[in-house]
């Protein structure tokens, strides 16, 4: 039993725009989601701008959960209405990837506790942190009793969770799977990406020469994953199959990807050998492209040894440079943006470009959005630790 | 594929090393502190590099060498891709991440180590094994609370049977925070004091925090025996349910047993996931009752307190060296069993010998999410 795993209901929540058609609309425009931090004080940092989704009305929730389950709540919301499902779905799969979970939640507690001291901490708060509530409050939400995962691996985590849920229909265990990813704002994430001074003073400019980091971003992203004969059967509207996905580890540095790009290569490699695929039918590649030096330099690097004398005709582009880098739940949204791209025959731009690297040698899709039919994306993403992703998609003939 | 276990490695309150910490099991020994007795993560790890882990990544490397030393990985033939990592993790390295916040609040942004952020994503643990082992074929961590380190061996035995890996470290640790400790104590889940009472007991009032940490190596059993490789034990079959009450576990435990292609009357002993706690033991009682009538139960949290995702995998190692030995670890001082248990045939007293080919270790969370597991003699 080898089911094939298509997409049929996308549920993007970003700083540039959520659910599926104002994030793409945003995304081809090239919007700029960053702007200065409103959620905290930044005026003891150094850096001040993040990416942060606008207008987001948390959803009134039992047990008032932390904001990591709102987000998460709202993605699956918009991915079931965008797939054309109705409530009761029963026994559905839900994998959530994530770098922090509800971290907020542990950030609020020592702020009590350092403005008016432990006896002020509400005696049952830290129950909302630990990072695998997060899938069991979207499950008991919507009443999914399918089987249910937390995989905490850090800015790979969307694609991590696509890939067990693709894992857990291919094997007949289940027909449907909610899967991506989510992370809200941070300070903890603020604080540490600042201290290794990696955010960007102003922007986010990915595979540019003057690149000086990332912009912090929030969000969440939650991808309705289905076998082809159901989304047949119910006649529902595919965006892409989930070809294949490959993973590897650098096994090198807890927070420096390995400088020859060898865990980058050999996950898009097992990808593709995954998918069956060889590397002259890749169209698109969604970069992990943080915008910090090491990141694309290297990703560019691994790129170009994985495609060969392709290199120059694959787009690849990095949304990162609108969205911000939004943790756990980039490598969930970048999915979106690559089921669309394949569906739309659009590849979203790499803003903020201006002036080339020689080290970045790619067709990074500069400022403007491309027509381009596309067959086959991948989507790239790392973490900490040197974990290493990379998920194929397909269009579905 | 059947999937053997060639290595095993375990630390606890109790000791470190399998073989010690399920000698004073069987002994009847209840740990006289949470925390490791003596432990020095260098002894294990050598001295250089450790300086930015946490204490739940030391727990985790220092028993994921016990267990590669035992079946001999290093020398295995196994290339650096084929070698992968696998960690149940809920609680990551927790008393880290809460002083890096704590420092930033207290001291300003700008004070922290930016070496102490690395710690602050929850698969840390699992990547500073991965740097220990070269082991660059995979690396993942799943939280699915108490249930994460079975959670977590099925993922792994999947990633096994997909050939995606050839072999892998998997397991679970908990390092001793306070955050923990206080933070559940306070909320009324956890007890500080040492009147404990412990899993199933009369009037028992929740349960303790402990420490510690299993591995186990895992490869496909004919791999491991023509590479020369003894097998321990092998993992005959495993079962995830997320659903509240005894019924969820219920459906995971006959996952497991049917996976494992056995009946529940042949499931030699049952390792609990039973800690002290008022509401969780009489799911974990009530489930087990009905499914294991007249097997005995063990609870080896009345021996190593409560370690949290990290028993799964420190249960699923006494498993096998009951399997090994032919003892089943007691419940030292039950004195008075809650009544609501008085049909299951619990490990009183003293260890008990037996043919043990199959023991089932349950774990579970609150949250909802259930997992078992099999673990058979080699036969």
């Amino acid at each position: 039993m080898n089911h094939r795993v298509v997409v049929t209901g996308v549920g993007p929540v970003t700083p540039i725009g959520s659910g599926r058609e104002d994030f793409w609309n945003a995304a081809l425009a090239g919007t700029d989601g960053s702007g200065e931090v409103q959620k905290f004080d930044t005026s003891i940092y150094r850096f001040h701008r993040a990416c942060e989704v606008k207008n987001f009305v948390a959803p009134k929730l039992e047990g008032d959960p932390g904001p990591a389950t709102g987000l998460a709540v709202v993605a699956t919301e918009l991915a079931l209405q965008d797939a054309g499902l109705e409530l009761p779905l029963g026994e559905i799969g839900l994998v959530i990837g994530t770098t922090g979970g509800e971290i907020p939640v542990l950030e609020h507690i020592n702020r009590v506790r350092f403005e008016q001291g432990e006896e002020s901490v509400d005696r049952f708060e830290f129950l909302k942190y630990p990072v695998h509530v997060i899938s069991t409050n979207v499950a008991r939400h919507f009443g999914f009793s399918g089987p249910n995962v937390v995989v905490p691996t850090a800015c790979a985590a969307g694609n991590y969770a696509i890939a067990i849920a693709r894992d857990w229909i291919q094997s007949g265990r289940v027909d449907m799977v909610l899967a991506g990813g989510v992370d809200p704002l941070s300070t903890v994430t603020f604080t540490g990406f600042g201290r290794m001074f990696a955010i960007a003073p102003d922007r986010c400019r990915p595979f540019d020469k003057n690149r000086k980091g990332i912009t912090p971003g929030e969000g969440a992203a939650m991808l309705v994953l289905e076998t082809l004969e159901s989304a047949k059967r119910r006649g529902a509207k595919i965006y892409a199959e989930v070809a294949g996905a490959g993973f590897s580890c650098d096994a090198y540095h807890p927070t420096m990807p390995h400088p020859d790009g060898m865990g980058a290569r050999l996950a898009m490699q097992r990808a593709l050998r995954d998918s069956g695929l060889n590397h002259d039918a890749v169209d698109y590649i969604s970069a992990h492209g943080t915008g910090t030096p090491a990141n694309d330099k290297i990703e560019a690097t691994a790129i170009r040894e994985v495609m060969g004398d392709r290199s120059s005709q694959v787009a690849v582009s990095s949304i990162k440079s609108m969205i911000g880098h939004t943790m756990g739940a980039a490598s969930a949204i970048e999915a979106v943006a690559c089921a669309l791209a394949i569906d739309t025959g659009m590849i979203p731009p790499t803003i903020n470009y201006e002036t080339p690297d020689p080290e970045c040698n790619l067709d990074v899709v500069p400022n403007h959005a491309r027509s381009k039919g596309v067959t086959v994306a991948l989507n790239n993403a790392y973490a900490f630790g040197g974990n290493n992703s990379c998920v194929a998609f397909s269009k579905v003939a | 594929m059947r999937i053997a276990i060639t290595g095993v490695g375990l630390l606890s309150n109790l000791g470190i090393g399998a073989s010690t910490v399920f000698e004073s099991m069987v002994a009847g020994a209840t740990g006289q502190s949470g925390e490791i007795p003596g432990f020095d993560a260098t002894t294990f790890l050598g001295d250089r590099g450790l300086r930015h882990f946490d204490r739940t990544a030391l727990v985790l490397a220092s028993a994921a060498r016990l267990a590669a030393e035992q079946s001999d990985l290093e020398k295995a033939g196994y290339a650096p891709d084929e070698i992968g990592v696998v960690v149940g993790s809920t609680h990551g390295s927790i008393q880290a991440i809460t002083e890096f916040d704590q420092e930033a609040v207290r001291e300003g942004p700008n004070y922290v180590n930016p070496q102490d952020f690395a710690n602050t994503v929850i698969s840390q643990p699992a990547s500073r094994v991965s740097v220990i082992f070269n082991a660059t074929g995979l690396n993942t961590t799943i939280a699915t609370g108490g249930a994460s380190a079975i959670d977590a061996l099925a993922y792994g035995m999947t990633m096994l049977r997909l050939g995606r890996v050839s072999t892998l470290l998997c397991g679970s640790a908990l390092g001793t925070s306070s955050e923990i400790e206080g933070s559940y104590a306070k909320a009324g889940k956890m007890i500080i004091s040492s009147n404990g009472f412990g899993p199933f007991a009369a009037g028992r009032k929740g349960p303790k925090l402990g420490e510690g940490g299993a591995v186990m190596v895992l490869e496909d059993e004919d791999r491991a025996r023509s590479r020369g490789a003894r097998a321990l034990a092998v993992v005959s079959g495993v079962g995830s349910f997320f659903g509240n009450g005894a019924a969820g576990l219920t459906r995971a435990m006959k996952e497991a047993v049917q996976q494992a292609n056995l009946t529940p009357g042949q499931i030699s002993c049952v390792i609990s996931y039973a800690s002290g706690s008022l509401h969780g033991d009489c799911e974990e009682g009530n489930a087990i009752g009905e499914l294991f009538p007249g097997v005995p139960v063990t609870a080896p949290k009345s021996q190593t307190r409560d370690c949290l995702e990290a028993s799964g995998a420190m249960h699923m190692a006494v498993a096998l060296l009951s399997i090994q030995s032919g003892k089943i670890t007691p419940i030292p001082g039950l004195d008075h069993v809650d009544s609501a248990f008085s049909r299951l045939d619990l490990v009183r007293g003293s260890a008990r010998s037996a043919a043990v080919q199959h023991v089932l270790v349950t774990a579970r969370d609150d949250s909802g999410h259930n997992a078992a597991v099999v673990i058979s003699a080699v036969s």
